[in-house]
Protein backbone atom coordinates (compact mmCIF):
# COMPACT_ATOMS: atom_id res chain seq x y z
CA UNK A 1 0.00 0.00 0.00
CA UNK A 2 1.49 3.33 -1.49
CA UNK A 3 1.40 6.70 0.91
CA UNK A 4 -2.61 7.74 1.25
CA UNK A 5 -3.54 4.68 -1.57
CA UNK A 6 -6.76 3.51 -1.35
CA UNK A 7 -8.81 0.79 -0.12
CA UNK A 8 -9.66 -2.29 -2.07
CA UNK A 9 -12.64 -3.09 -3.20
CA UNK A 10 -13.18 -5.59 -0.63
CA UNK A 11 -11.80 -4.03 2.27
CA UNK A 12 -13.84 -1.01 1.68
CA UNK A 13 -16.30 -3.76 1.78
CA UNK A 14 -15.40 -5.40 4.96
CA UNK A 15 -14.96 -1.82 6.57
CA UNK A 16 -18.51 -0.59 5.43
CA UNK A 17 -20.49 -3.98 6.71
CA UNK A 18 -19.19 -3.49 10.64
CA UNK A 19 -21.68 -2.04 12.45
CA UNK A 20 -21.82 2.12 13.09
CA UNK A 21 -24.23 1.96 15.88
CA UNK A 22 -24.48 -0.05 19.16
CA UNK A 23 -27.78 0.79 21.49
CA UNK A 24 -26.36 2.02 25.15
CA UNK A 25 -28.11 1.16 28.19
CA UNK A 26 -31.44 2.65 29.62
CA UNK A 27 -28.92 3.05 32.90
CA UNK A 28 -26.36 5.26 30.51
CA UNK A 29 -29.46 7.67 29.67
CA UNK A 30 -30.20 8.37 33.42
CA UNK A 31 -26.81 8.46 34.63
CA UNK A 32 -25.78 11.61 31.77
CA UNK A 33 -29.03 13.27 32.51
CA UNK A 34 -27.96 13.28 35.86
CA UNK A 35 -24.73 14.73 35.73
CA UNK A 36 -25.97 17.17 33.62
CA UNK A 37 -28.69 18.09 35.71
CA UNK A 38 -26.29 18.22 38.71
CA UNK A 39 -23.92 20.63 37.08
CA UNK A 40 -26.91 23.22 36.03
CA UNK A 41 -26.83 22.06 32.41
CA UNK A 42 -30.16 21.34 32.26
CA UNK A 43 -33.09 22.25 34.10
CA UNK A 44 -35.11 20.22 36.54
CA UNK A 45 -38.11 18.40 34.84
CA UNK A 46 -41.84 19.57 36.00
CA UNK A 47 -42.13 15.97 38.05
CA UNK A 48 -38.54 16.95 40.34
CA UNK A 49 -39.57 20.31 40.61
CA UNK A 50 -42.72 19.45 42.00
CA UNK A 51 -40.94 17.13 44.15
CA UNK A 52 -38.54 18.87 45.21
CA UNK A 53 -40.50 21.89 46.39
CA UNK A 54 -42.96 19.40 47.95
CA UNK A 55 -39.71 17.71 50.36
CA UNK A 56 -39.00 21.12 51.03
CA UNK A 57 -42.41 22.59 51.90
CA UNK A 58 -42.38 19.50 54.01
CA UNK A 59 -39.12 20.25 55.85
CA UNK A 60 -40.40 23.73 56.01
CA UNK A 61 -43.49 22.65 57.88
CA UNK A 62 -41.97 20.52 59.99
CA UNK A 63 -39.43 23.19 61.01
CA UNK A 64 -42.49 25.63 61.82
CA UNK A 65 -44.17 23.19 63.38
CA UNK A 66 -40.91 22.24 65.85
CA UNK A 67 -40.47 25.94 65.90
CA UNK A 68 -43.56 26.46 67.03
CA UNK A 69 -43.92 23.76 69.85
CA UNK A 70 -40.92 25.24 71.48
CA UNK A 71 -42.65 28.79 71.12
CA UNK A 72 -45.67 27.58 72.58
CA UNK A 73 -43.67 25.42 75.82
CA UNK A 74 -42.19 28.16 76.29
CA UNK A 75 -44.94 30.86 76.47
CA UNK A 76 -47.07 28.69 78.79
CA UNK A 77 -43.97 28.03 81.05
CA UNK A 78 -43.20 31.82 80.56
CA UNK A 79 -46.57 32.58 81.83
CA UNK A 80 -46.96 30.16 84.58
CA UNK A 81 -43.88 31.26 86.45
CA UNK A 82 -44.96 34.63 85.57
CA UNK A 83 -48.32 34.14 87.47
CA UNK A 84 -46.22 32.08 90.06
CA UNK A 85 -44.15 34.82 90.73
CA UNK A 86 -46.71 37.22 90.80
CA UNK A 87 -48.46 35.62 92.81
CA UNK A 88 -45.99 34.40 95.11
CA UNK A 89 -44.63 38.38 95.59
CA UNK A 90 -48.49 39.19 96.42
CA UNK A 91 -48.50 36.58 98.73
CA UNK A 92 -45.45 38.12 100.51
CA UNK A 93 -46.94 41.46 100.35
CA UNK A 94 -49.68 40.97 101.73
CA UNK A 95 -48.09 38.56 104.21
CA UNK A 96 -45.10 41.67 104.75
CA UNK A 97 -48.03 44.06 105.29
CA UNK A 98 -50.07 41.74 107.67
CA UNK A 99 -46.61 41.48 109.79
CA UNK A 100 -45.65 45.02 110.16
CA UNK A 101 -49.82 45.72 111.15
CA UNK A 102 -49.27 42.83 113.75
CA UNK A 103 -45.77 43.90 115.03
CA UNK A 104 -47.16 47.61 114.58
CA UNK A 105 -50.35 46.78 117.21
CA UNK A 106 -48.06 44.52 119.55
CA UNK A 107 -45.37 47.25 119.60
CA UNK A 108 -48.29 50.32 120.20
CA UNK A 109 -49.69 47.73 122.71
CA UNK A 110 -46.30 47.11 124.86
CA UNK A 111 -46.14 50.77 124.85
CA UNK A 112 -49.41 51.25 126.01
CA UNK A 113 -48.98 48.49 128.77
CA UNK A 114 -45.74 49.70 130.12
CA UNK A 115 -47.50 53.05 130.41
CA UNK A 116 -50.43 51.26 132.80
CA UNK A 117 -47.50 49.64 134.46
CA UNK A 118 -48.35 50.51 138.22
CA UNK A 119 -44.64 51.37 138.79
CA UNK A 120 -44.31 53.29 135.01
CA UNK A 121 -43.76 56.05 137.27
CA UNK A 122 -39.98 55.15 138.14
CA UNK A 123 -37.70 57.00 136.04
CA UNK A 124 -35.49 54.17 135.18
CA UNK A 125 -38.44 52.57 133.42
CA UNK A 126 -39.74 55.38 131.91
CA UNK A 127 -36.66 56.27 130.23
CA UNK A 128 -35.92 52.69 128.90
CA UNK A 129 -39.29 52.19 127.78
CA UNK A 130 -38.87 55.35 125.78
CA UNK A 131 -35.68 54.30 124.28
CA UNK A 132 -36.85 51.00 123.18
CA UNK A 133 -39.87 52.80 121.62
CA UNK A 134 -38.17 55.80 119.96
CA UNK A 135 -35.37 53.26 118.58
CA UNK A 136 -37.84 50.93 117.23
CA UNK A 137 -39.69 54.06 115.43
CA UNK A 138 -36.51 54.87 114.28
CA UNK A 139 -35.84 52.13 112.58
CA UNK A 140 -39.51 51.48 111.53
CA UNK A 141 -39.62 55.45 110.00
CA UNK A 142 -36.04 54.28 108.33
CA UNK A 143 -37.81 51.29 106.80
CA UNK A 144 -40.76 53.16 105.55
CA UNK A 145 -38.47 56.43 104.13
CA UNK A 146 -37.46 53.15 101.79
CA UNK A 147 -40.97 52.71 100.52
CA UNK A 148 -42.16 56.64 100.03
CA UNK A 149 -38.65 58.30 99.67
CA UNK A 150 -40.44 61.79 100.05
CA UNK A 151 -43.11 61.05 102.30
CA UNK A 152 -43.20 64.10 104.43
CA UNK A 153 -44.43 63.05 107.53
CA UNK A 154 -42.00 60.29 107.73
CA UNK A 155 -39.21 62.29 106.89
CA UNK A 156 -40.31 64.70 109.71
CA UNK A 157 -40.35 62.28 111.96
CA UNK A 158 -36.79 61.14 111.39
CA UNK A 159 -35.37 64.99 111.11
CA UNK A 160 -37.06 65.23 114.77
CA UNK A 161 -35.58 61.46 116.11
CA UNK A 162 -32.11 62.24 114.18
CA UNK A 163 -32.46 65.40 116.11
CA UNK A 164 -32.99 64.17 119.37
CA UNK A 165 -30.79 61.33 118.96
CA UNK A 166 -27.96 63.97 118.31
CA UNK A 167 -28.61 65.15 121.33
CA UNK A 168 -28.83 62.05 123.35
CA UNK A 169 -25.15 61.33 121.64
CA UNK A 170 -23.84 64.79 123.43
CA UNK A 171 -25.57 63.72 127.01
CA UNK A 172 -24.49 59.82 126.53
CA UNK A 173 -23.17 58.29 129.47
CA UNK A 174 -21.59 55.27 128.42
CA UNK A 175 -24.33 52.88 129.26
CA UNK A 176 -27.24 52.03 127.17
CA UNK A 177 -30.56 50.87 128.89
CA UNK A 178 -31.50 48.08 126.37
CA UNK A 179 -30.23 44.98 124.83
CA UNK A 180 -31.37 44.18 121.42
CA UNK A 181 -31.03 40.68 120.49
CA UNK B 1 -26.00 9.44 10.24
CA UNK B 2 -29.55 7.98 12.17
CA UNK B 3 -31.44 11.53 12.12
CA UNK B 4 -31.08 12.12 8.61
CA UNK B 5 -32.14 8.25 7.69
CA UNK B 6 -35.16 8.98 10.03
CA UNK B 7 -36.83 11.25 8.10
CA UNK B 8 -37.77 14.98 7.73
CA UNK B 9 -40.49 14.43 10.75
CA UNK B 10 -37.76 14.92 13.23
CA UNK B 11 -36.98 18.29 15.25
CA UNK B 12 -34.10 19.89 13.75
CA UNK B 13 -30.70 19.71 16.17
CA UNK B 14 -30.56 23.13 16.12
CA UNK B 15 -33.87 23.36 17.11
CA UNK B 16 -33.06 20.90 19.97
CA UNK B 17 -30.04 23.20 20.58
CA UNK B 18 -31.73 26.13 21.71
CA UNK B 19 -33.88 24.01 23.78
CA UNK B 20 -31.14 23.10 26.01
CA UNK B 21 -29.23 26.51 25.59
CA UNK B 22 -32.65 28.80 26.75
CA UNK B 23 -34.40 26.14 29.43
CA UNK B 24 -32.11 23.29 29.43
CA UNK B 25 -34.86 21.28 28.09
CA UNK B 26 -34.33 18.01 29.12
CA UNK B 27 -36.32 16.89 26.44
CA UNK B 28 -34.69 18.39 23.98
CA UNK B 29 -31.37 16.83 25.47
CA UNK B 30 -33.15 13.50 26.06
CA UNK B 31 -34.01 13.45 21.47
CA UNK B 32 -30.33 14.84 20.65
CA UNK B 33 -29.21 11.74 23.04
CA UNK B 34 -31.11 8.75 21.41
CA UNK B 35 -31.14 10.44 18.46
CA UNK B 36 -26.33 10.34 18.62
CA UNK B 37 -25.43 8.10 21.32
CA UNK B 38 -25.42 5.05 19.45
CA UNK B 39 -22.86 5.92 17.20
CA UNK B 40 -20.92 7.39 19.60
CA UNK B 41 -20.76 4.59 21.94
CA UNK B 42 -19.75 2.23 18.90
CA UNK B 43 -17.22 5.01 17.70
CA UNK B 44 -16.10 5.36 21.49
CA UNK B 45 -15.65 1.74 21.98
CA UNK B 46 -13.25 1.11 19.21
CA UNK B 47 -11.40 4.09 19.68
CA UNK B 48 -10.86 2.98 23.78
CA UNK B 49 -10.26 -0.92 22.65
CA UNK B 50 -13.41 -2.57 22.86
CA UNK B 51 -14.29 -1.94 26.51
CA UNK B 52 -18.50 -1.28 26.34
CA UNK B 53 -18.08 0.26 30.48
CA UNK B 54 -14.78 2.58 29.23
CA UNK B 55 -16.97 3.51 26.30
CA UNK B 56 -20.20 4.52 28.31
CA UNK B 57 -17.84 6.45 31.06
CA UNK B 58 -16.78 8.36 27.55
CA UNK B 59 -19.84 9.09 25.97
CA UNK B 60 -20.90 10.59 29.29
CA UNK B 61 -18.37 12.81 29.73
CA UNK B 62 -19.04 13.58 25.75
CA UNK B 63 -22.48 14.44 26.54
CA UNK B 64 -21.28 16.32 29.52
CA UNK B 65 -18.35 18.06 27.47
CA UNK B 66 -20.75 18.79 24.80
CA UNK B 67 -23.30 20.42 26.70
CA UNK B 68 -21.31 22.88 28.36
CA UNK B 69 -19.85 24.18 25.24
CA UNK B 70 -22.53 24.05 22.89
CA UNK B 71 -22.93 27.49 23.17
CA UNK B 72 -19.99 28.02 21.28
CA UNK B 73 -20.45 25.65 18.46
CA UNK B 74 -21.02 27.63 15.70
CA UNK B 75 -22.37 24.75 13.38
CA UNK B 76 -19.47 25.59 10.57
CA UNK B 77 -19.46 21.31 10.72
CA UNK B 78 -22.40 18.73 11.52
CA UNK B 79 -23.61 18.22 15.10
CA UNK B 80 -22.40 14.88 14.76
CA UNK B 81 -19.29 15.31 13.69
CA UNK B 82 -18.32 17.96 16.41
CA UNK B 83 -19.64 15.32 18.76
CA UNK B 84 -17.73 12.54 17.63
CA UNK B 85 -14.70 14.69 17.63
CA UNK B 86 -15.18 15.30 21.49
CA UNK B 87 -15.80 12.01 22.06
CA UNK B 88 -12.49 11.55 20.37
CA UNK B 89 -10.88 13.79 22.39
CA UNK B 90 -12.59 12.10 25.91
CA UNK B 91 -11.59 8.47 24.61
CA UNK B 92 -7.72 9.93 24.07
CA UNK B 93 -7.64 10.82 27.86
CA UNK B 94 -9.54 7.86 29.20
CA UNK B 95 -6.55 6.01 27.52
CA UNK B 96 -4.30 8.05 29.31
CA UNK B 97 -5.78 7.03 32.50
CA UNK B 98 -5.94 4.08 31.81
CA UNK B 99 -2.38 3.66 30.34
CA UNK B 100 -1.56 5.05 33.72
CA UNK B 101 -3.30 3.05 35.81
CA UNK B 102 -1.80 0.29 34.05
CA UNK B 103 1.89 1.09 34.26
CA UNK B 104 1.45 1.24 38.33
CA UNK B 105 -0.45 -1.97 38.93
CA UNK B 106 2.31 -4.94 38.88
CA UNK B 107 2.53 -6.82 35.79
CA UNK B 108 0.73 -10.81 35.91
CA UNK B 109 1.98 -13.80 34.55
CA UNK B 110 -1.59 -15.13 33.92
CA UNK B 111 -2.93 -12.65 31.86
CA UNK B 112 -4.08 -13.43 28.51
CA UNK B 113 -1.76 -11.57 25.48
CA UNK B 114 -4.22 -9.77 23.50
CA UNK B 115 -1.91 -9.79 20.83
CA UNK B 116 -2.41 -12.36 17.67
CA UNK B 117 0.07 -15.79 17.78
CA UNK B 118 2.12 -15.72 14.68
CA UNK B 119 0.08 -17.02 11.87
CA UNK B 120 -3.60 -16.58 13.63
CA UNK B 121 -6.21 -15.20 11.26
CA UNK B 122 -8.51 -12.54 13.35
CA UNK B 123 -11.42 -10.38 12.16
CA UNK B 124 -11.41 -6.74 11.39
CA UNK B 125 -13.21 -5.56 14.07
CA UNK B 126 -10.67 -7.34 16.60
CA UNK B 127 -7.58 -6.28 14.29
CA UNK B 128 -8.88 -2.64 14.56
CA UNK B 129 -8.66 -2.63 18.21
CA UNK B 130 -5.51 -3.79 18.31
CA UNK B 131 -3.43 -1.02 16.14
CA UNK B 132 -1.63 1.23 17.63
CA UNK B 133 -4.19 4.23 19.69
CA UNK B 134 -2.85 6.86 16.64
CA UNK B 135 -3.19 4.46 13.59
CA UNK B 136 -6.61 3.25 15.18
CA UNK B 137 -7.85 6.84 15.96
CA UNK B 138 -7.53 8.20 12.54
CA UNK B 139 -8.97 4.85 10.89
CA UNK B 140 -11.69 4.88 13.03
CA UNK B 141 -12.50 8.60 12.14
CA UNK B 142 -11.94 8.62 9.09
CA UNK B 143 -12.56 5.12 7.15
CA UNK B 144 -15.28 4.61 9.44
CA UNK B 145 -16.64 7.96 10.65
CA UNK B 146 -16.19 9.71 7.21
CA UNK B 147 -14.50 12.31 8.65
CA UNK B 148 -12.70 14.54 6.12
CA UNK B 149 -8.46 15.02 6.92
CA UNK B 150 -9.11 18.62 7.84
CA UNK B 151 -11.78 17.60 10.75
CA UNK B 152 -9.52 15.39 11.87
CA UNK B 153 -6.94 17.46 12.26
CA UNK B 154 -8.81 20.00 13.71
CA UNK B 155 -10.52 17.31 16.31
CA UNK B 156 -7.16 16.12 17.33
CA UNK B 157 -5.23 18.62 16.97
CA UNK B 158 -2.69 17.91 14.06
CA UNK B 159 -1.83 18.74 10.60
CA UNK B 160 -4.05 17.05 7.80
CA UNK B 161 -0.80 15.84 6.23
CA UNK B 162 -0.24 14.26 9.70
CA UNK B 163 -3.88 12.69 9.70
CA UNK B 164 -2.97 11.21 5.92
CA UNK B 165 0.14 9.64 6.87
CA UNK B 166 -1.59 7.83 10.37
CA UNK B 167 -4.36 6.57 8.19
CA UNK B 168 -1.75 5.29 5.56
CA UNK B 169 0.48 3.36 8.04
CA UNK B 170 -3.06 2.33 10.21
CA UNK B 171 -3.95 0.68 6.73
CA UNK B 172 -1.14 -1.00 6.21
CA UNK B 173 -0.74 -2.03 10.12
CA UNK B 174 -4.68 -3.54 9.57
CA UNK B 175 -3.55 -5.68 6.60
CA UNK B 176 -0.64 -7.25 8.59
CA UNK B 177 -2.88 -7.81 11.46
CA UNK B 178 -5.49 -9.34 8.98
CA UNK B 179 -3.40 -11.39 6.56
CA UNK B 180 -0.08 -11.79 8.37
CA UNK B 181 1.15 -14.19 5.71
CA UNK B 182 0.72 -12.46 2.47
CA UNK B 183 2.23 -9.01 4.02
CA UNK B 184 5.55 -10.85 5.13
CA UNK B 185 5.74 -12.20 1.95
CA UNK B 186 5.28 -8.80 0.24
CA UNK B 187 7.98 -7.54 2.64
CA UNK B 188 10.19 -10.20 2.06
CA UNK B 189 9.89 -9.18 -2.06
Amino acid sequence: MSYDEELTREEQAALESLPRAREPSQLLEERTIRALRNEGLLALSSRQRRSRALVAAMIAASAVLFLGGIATGQWLTNRQTANTIAAMERNNAMQAAMLVQRTGSAYARAIAALSHMPDSADSRYVAQGREVALTALYAAANEVVRLAPDDPVVIRILQVLDHDREGADSTFDGTHRVIWF
Amino acid sequence: MSARAAGSALVPDRDLVDGILHSGDERAFRELYRRYTPRLLMTAMRLLGGSEMDAEDAVQETWIRAVRELAGFRWKSALPTWLTAIACNVARDQLRRIRRRAEQEPVRDDQPSSSPRTGETIDLERAITLLPEGYRTVLVLHDLEGLTHDEIGSALGIAPGTSKSQLSGARRSLRMLLNPVEEADDVIR
